[in-house]
C-alpha cells in the first residue's frame, strides 16, 4: 500500500467566493499553472507554499493537504 | 501553458531541427568525400548560427503573440524544480559522453585502430564527438522538462 498526497484545494476555492486559480495563485506566489498542477495531484508543493495556500484559506494545512493510503 | 513552458517547447523542437539538420549535413560532407577540416568547419559555424538565430526568431514570434502577463510571469519553484530535473538528466548523459570519449582518445593511439573519421584531423573529430554529445544533452534535458511538464514532478 503506497501513500500519496492528495488536496482538496478546489472545494475550498469554491467555499472562499468561488477564487479564481489566478487569484490563489498570486496570492502564494506562484504560477496559475502550478496551482493547476497542485489540484490535479501533478505537483507536491514545497512546505513553505502550502503553508502560504492554507493560510490563504484561513484553515490548518491537515484541512488542505493529506496524505492517504491508496492501493 | 506558460511562457516558460512554451520556451522549453521551442528550445526541444529547435535543438531537434539542428540535429537534425547536423547529423544529415555531416553524412552528406562524409558521403560525398567533402569531409574535411573546411568542410567542417562552414559546419559547424552554420549550425552554431542556426542555433543562435531559430532561438531568437521563435522565441520573438511566440513572445509576440502572447499575453503581458504571460511574459513577466517569473518562474517559480515548479518550474525551478522541473528546470533542475531535466539538467540532472543532461548532466548525466554528459557526464557519460565524457568518459566515451575520453576512451575513443586513449583507442585511437593504438596503432591501426579506426575509431574516427579520417579526413579530420584529431581535433575537429573531438570537436565532432563534444557537439553531438551537446546535442544529445540539449535534447535530454528539454525532453526531460516537458515530460515533467506533462505527466507531473
Amino acid at each position: 500500500m503506497t501513500k500519496v498526497l492528495t488536496n482538496n484545494i478546489r472545494t475550498l476555492r469554491f467555499h472562499h467566493q468561488e477564487m479564481t486559480q489566478q487569484a490563489l495563485a498570486q496570492a502564494v506566489s506562484v504560477s496559475r499553472q502550478t496551482i493547476v498542477a497542485i489540484e490535479k495531484g501533478k505537483y507536491s508543493p514545497s512546505l513553505e507554499v502550502a503553508f502560504k495556500i492554507a493560510d490563504v484559506f484561513g484553515v490548518d494545512i491537515s484541512e488542505v493537504f493529506q496524505y492517504v493510503e491508496v492501493e | 501553458m506558460s511562457f516558460i513552458h512554451k520556451s522549453v517547447w521551442i528550445q526541444f523542437l529547435i535543438t531537434l531541427f539542428i540535429g537534425y539538420q547536423y547529423v544529415d549535413s555531416f553524412t552528406y560532407l562524409y558521403s560525398s568525400n567533402q569531409l574535411n577540416n573546411e568542410g567542417y568547419t562552414e559546419l559547424l559555424m552554420f549550425t552554431a548560427f542556426q542555433l543562435i538565430v531559430l532561438n531568437i526568431a521563435v522565441h520573438t514570434i511566440v513572445a509576440i503573440f502572447s499575453n503581458k502577463n504571460e511574459l513577466e510571469q517569473q518562474s517559480d519553484e515548479r518550474d525551478d524544480f522541473i528546470s533542475l530535473k531535466g539538467s540532472t538528466m543532461a548532466y548525466n548523459l554528459l557526464s557519460v559522453w565524457v568518459v566515451i570519449i575520453v576512451v575513443q582518445l586513449w583507442m585511437s593511439s593504438i596503432p591501426n585502430a579506426r575509431f574516427y573519421f579520417d579526413t579530420l584531423s584529431a581535433e575537429f573529430n573531438v570537436l565532432n564527438f563534444l557537439l553531438v554529445g551537446f546535442l544529445l544533452a540539449e535534447f535530454t534535458r528539454f525532453a526531460t522538462q516537458l515530460y515533467h511538464y506533462h505527466k507531473g514532478a
